[in-house]
């Protein structure tokens, strides 16, 4: 028998870094109450304002007064985006890799060892540069040296120059240019290639070529143009205040976001060209890297850490799970976000709710099916009865879980918070949150609603978290289905949501997923996390037209999450600084 | 074969030709026949059993308890010593796993799960600036396990530049860590002219990209422009190492050539023992006077089960190690029964485990023979922490455990037990005994009083 006890901080500095925006107790901070009963109309929102003229689908745009803010969008309080400080911004370690990954074709993923981000807004988008220290420092120097050496030893595939016919020189300022090209994401300046070139020109010298590429290319990867994205544009707007990136600033916003790495030929030649001055313009490019092969980082890397899934296979979670199984659950999910959004342009309550599923030999027995062979994943359909959307995948039932049992209060935390958008504060300190284990007389859900829908400071949250996690119960610790408890009881499921768009009763996970498939809060809230991971900052007031023509973009299309995306690429928020 | 940047640093070790950009650091060793002494801390997490831990009798000489046995044989007896009673209430207001793990090496107020004061390995390490190329080194044994953001916490923590202090993650990766200390180090130590001339390489590469940063940083303001003058300054720093001369080194064997997965379980003990190599080699080495090996985090989600099947922890219905240092309410291993029982024995388990790894490393560093003779063990302290007393997350009455006497500036063989003294005084009585100043108390003011003098030979 066991006894849990659940640490306030079961989100860690996610949890801590929000806090600054969580109000005190759970009844102050959960926004969006319920539909139009939250709705906050800030007086000082002038509506002659124009809205941003940059739309696509949603018909928001030439507009020349708001229109009100669609029914049941409590927060969709549009005011014009104002400049948004964007300061210098250090790659992360998923970028830093993509990058080297993509300008000198090294896949060892350097960067993986260093230590993570501090996060903020949910994702890693926004690594904050101020939490820089030596050690990180350090990390950046090995890394160039490993990087540098490596590249530095197939000389010609690096230089695409054969200095034997060409000349050393040559080949070695043709590098400087086209690599420091992609490696600032423009061209270097004269005064730029001017000093590659001394130091070029210096090391060769005393250590002839094949060295002194080494450290140029070991210069070029330490570089602050290099592992910094530093924007300078300062063209006007459309509106006073709002100041356009350069053409070469655009191509990088949109290459980090949709590859999480550097600008293409492609791209670049469009900034040289001039060809990404307007919305469309950029919504072209923007479909064009979706489209494209990397276009699949994207996917996984949002919904991978909207989900948590980063640790999965260093998980404890009893004798039945291994790392192949981890590796099975998370191939599975990211095909699935991937294959649907990318392939079969899917919508969110599709998302939410379709059976598609991926199994090899190693994941089939979770999903109770025998006779798969071979660790080559294949698409199935999974039981209508049991399994709906990407809520009862193994992956994320398993992140959403104890070592030995699944986890109503990180399931429900999750569909509020990540699903729903709402936030819930961690339990104030000092608060006891020891369980005692179930036993033959009282189940474990009883023992947790006992202690914590009863009594404050607990009942006011966990009435909103457990009943959707409690939805969950059949699905273990590993995402397995379980019809009875160890003592043989029916798990109960049922329960009634509260404090969305979609409250009532429900019989179970696949009433609620239901349930939230048909809410606006949810499609919302889409827009909403999106938005965090493209901007690398939370949404404010002075986002709410965007926000708006989000939710519209996303009710016109159904849902679908592409367009979505498009839509986002557009906003003025991506736009202008 | 292409040298590091590393084995630049390294490989010059033990030599005195004259360099023009080398700057003499001094003589890395002290006065004729005086050793470095050097300290190495040892993180646990989730406590221990007191009843399990603290010796019987008070004083010399004490007898074996079910956690120390592995430090009671006859060759580390003479170096161990039991602290008891010590209290760890600077960290202040909520009192729990990462809130101890802020405290347990700062003894400084807690601001949430994270320091106000530096931690006693960087504290003592500073005074080693450019005295030894590494002023102190944090080796992490799963360390980034926890999932869902758990334990997410520091132990280590030094001055930030500008004021504050900034967490030190430690490195779990023993390659890395490797490459770090000893990649290529040849073993006579003597420079070839190609080292020499890379060492020159090395320093106009970082010359060249610290004026890149400055040259950007001049053209934007605020807080993009310190930023970048900060990098550019810890670049700096970092090269400053390429300039300190080492002494000769034989590098330790390299236990492991490949790593999987820092966070698996059955790493923690391949990972914990090459990390322990290079403790005692770093020490031998004189690469650095002051290390950490931190085991995990406080709230950590490892299975013991995964570590050590023979250890059979399942015992008590898990080996999950944070939920089984939960389980026991009652405390004390002569009145359990039932599942209070097991949990007791697996926790004691668990920290006997700790006591042969320390017993180990102990002995790997009893290996070496330090420059006055005697054995670098002689010569060190090996001191064992933990961020809660139990699993209750008490925090008085701590099981600190050292082994060592450095060069027999304190007492060992002793149990010592104290009343309504702080876990500070510890650390300020090491730091004392290592004869650096600044070790009048340590940490939050008005908790810590001075040195345990009692311990002070």
């Amino acid at each position: 028998m066991v006894r849990f006890d659940f640490n306030p901080k079961q989100f860690g500095r996610l949890g801590f870094a929000l806090a600054g925006l969580l109000a005190a107790s759970c009844t102050g901070s959960i926004e969006m109450m319920g539909a139009g009963a939250g709705t906050v109309v800030d007086p000082g929102a002038a509506p002659a304002n124009k809205p941003p003229q940059m739309t696509g689908t949603g018909g928001a745009g030439g507009t020349t007064q708001d229109p009100p803010p669609p029914t049941g969008i409590p927060s969709a309080v549009c005011k014009p985006s104002v400049s948004v400080s964007t300061p210098i911004r250090r790659l992360s370690r998923r970028e830093y890799n993509n990058t080297v990954a993509d300008l000198i074709g090294d896949k060892t993923a350097p960067a993986a060892g260093f230590p993570p981000e501090l996060i903020t807004t949910g994702f890693d988008t926004a690594a904050d540069a101020s939490m820089l220290n030596e050690g990180i420092v350090d990390n950046y120097l090995d890394a160039a040296q490993v990087l540098a050496q490596a590249g530095a030893a197939n000389l010609p595939a690096l230089l695409g120059c054969d200095p034997a016919t060409k000349g050393e020189d040559v080949c070695a300022g043709q590098f400087i240019t086209g690599f420091g090209r992609r490696a600032f994401r423009r061209p270097l300046t004269p005064e730029e290639q001017g000093r590659y070139q001394a130091l070029y020109a210096a090391t060769k010298k005393t250590a002839g070529f094949a060295t002194s590429i080494e450290l140029v290319l070991r210069a070029f990867l330490l570089a602050p143009q290099f592992m910094y994205r530093v924007e300078t544009g300062n063209q006007p707007g459309p509106r006073p205040g709002l100041l356009k990136p350069t053409p070469y600033e655009m191509a990088t916003r949109l290459s980090y976001f949709i590859w999480g790495s550097a600008p293409d030929d492609e791209l670049l030649a469009a900034a040289d060209a001039g060809r990404l001055a307007t919305a469309e313009q950029v919504a072209a490019q923007a479909q064009r890297l979706l489209a494209h092969d990397n276009g699949g980082r994207l996917i996984r890397s949002f919904y991978g850490q909207l989900l948590g899934l980063g640790r999965l296979a260093d998980l404890s979670r009893g004798p039945l799970f291994s790392a192949r199984l981890a590796s099975a659950m998370q191939q599975e999910i990211d095909l699935y976000f991937d294959t649907m959004i990318r392939k079969r342009k899917a919508t969110w309550p599709e998302l939410l709710t379709s059976p598609v599923g991926f199994v090899n030999t190693d994941s089939a027995p979770v999903y109770g099916m025998s006779g798969v062979s071979g660790l080559q994943l294949r698409e199935i359909a999974r039981p209508a009865d049991r399994y709906r959307g990407f809520l009862t995948m193994p992956a994320f039932l398993t992140m959403r879980a104890l070592p030995n049992q699944g986890s109503p209060i990180l399931r429900g935390k999750f569909i509020r918070e990540k699903i729903l958008c709402q936030h819930i504060p961690d339990p104030p300190p000092n608060v006891d949150t020891k369980l005692a284990p179930a036993d033959a007389t009282t189940t474990a859900r009883q023992i947790l609603e006992a202690k914590t829908q009863t009594v404050q400071p607990c009942m006011t949250c966990h009435t909103l978290l457990n009943p959707p996690g409690f939805a969950f119960g059949n699905f273990d610790q590993i995402g397995a289905w379980n019809v009875t408890d160890a003592e043989k009881r029916n798990i109960e499921t049922g329960g009634s949501l509260e404090g969305t768009d979609v409250d009532g009763t429900f019989k179970g996970h696949l009433d609620l997923i239901d349930k939230l498939a048909k809410s606006e809060e949810t499609a919302s809230c889409v827009g909403k996390v999106w938005f965090r991971y493209a901007m690398a900052r939370m949404e404010s007031v002075d986002d709410g037209c965007i926000q708006r023509d989000l939710l519209e973009t996303f009710k016109a299309s159904k849902g679908d999450i592409q367009q979505v995306l498009l839509k986002l690429v557009t906003t003025d928020a991506f736009l202008y600084r | 074969m292409k040298l590091s940047r590393r084995t630049m640093l390294r490989g010059l070790g033990g030599v005195s030709v004259a360099l023009p950009f080398l700057e003499s650091a001094g003589t890395v060793f002290g006065a004729a026949g005086q050793a470095p002494k050097r300290v190495v801390f040892i993180f646990s997490s989730t406590g221990s059993v007191r009843k399990n831990w603290k010796p019987a009798t008070v004083g010399p000489n004490p007898a074996p308890t079910p956690i120390l046995k592995p430090l009671c044989t006859p060759e580390l007896k003479p170096y161990l010593t039991a602290l008891s009673g010590l209290n760890m209430d600077a960290g202040g207001g909520v009192n729990t796993h990462l809130e101890g793990m802020a405290t347990c090496m700062t003894a400084s107020q807690n601001k949430g799960d994270f320091a106000s004061g530096i931690s006693i390995d960087t504290a003592i390490g500073k005074n080693f600036k450019g005295v030894t190329p590494f002023e102190s080194l944090q080796f992490g044994v799963n360390t980034r396990n926890p999932p869902n953001g758990f334990g997410d916490s520091f132990i280590t923590y030094r001055e930030k530049a500008g004021g504050g202090v900034e967490g030190l993650y430690p490195e779990d990766n023993p390659i890395t860590m490797y490459g770090k200390l000893f990649a290529n180090i040849s073993a006579n130590g003597a420079p070839s002219p190609l080292m020499v001339q890379q060492l020159a390489q090395n320093r106009s590469v970082l010359d060249f990209v610290i004026d890149e940063h400055k040259r950007l940083a001049a053209t934007l303001s605020g807080a993009d422009r310190s930023r970048l003058e900060e990098h550019a300054t810890m670049i700096r720093n970092l090269e400053q190492r390429l300039a300190i001369v080492n002494t000769t080194c034989t590098k330790p064997k390299q236990a492991l050539t490949t790593v999987g997965s820092t966070s698996a379980g059955s790493n923690v003990r391949p990972i914990a023992e090459m990390h322990m190599d290079m403790i005692a080699a770093a020490f031998a080495c004189d690469l650095t006077r002051v290390a950490t090996l931190q085991f995990s985090t406080g709230e950590s989600a490892l299975n013991w089960d995964d570590v050590d099947k023979s250890l059979n922890f399942r015992a008590s219905g898990t080996s999950w190690w944070h939920g089984i240092s939960h389980q026991p309410v009652n405390w004390d291993p002569t009145t359990a029964t039932g599942n209070d029982r097991d949990a007791l024995t697996a926790i004691t388990g668990i920290q006997a485990w700790f006591a042969e790894r320390i017993a180990s490393l102990a002995m790997r560093m009893k290996g070496y023979t330090d420059s006055d003779g005697k054995t670098v063990l002689d010569n060190s302290l090996i001191v064992w922490v933990t961020e809660v007393a139990e699993g209750n997350h008490r925090m008085s009455d701590m099981p600190y455990t050292a082994v060592g006497n450095l060069g027999g500036a304190l007492k060992s063989n002793i149990h010592l037990a104290y009343n309504k003294r702080q876990h500070g005084d510890l650390f300020a009585t090491i730091g004392t005994a290592m004869g650096l100043p600044g070790f009048t108390t340590f940490g939050r003011q008005g908790y810590s009083q001075g040195p345990l003098t009692d311990w002070l030979a």
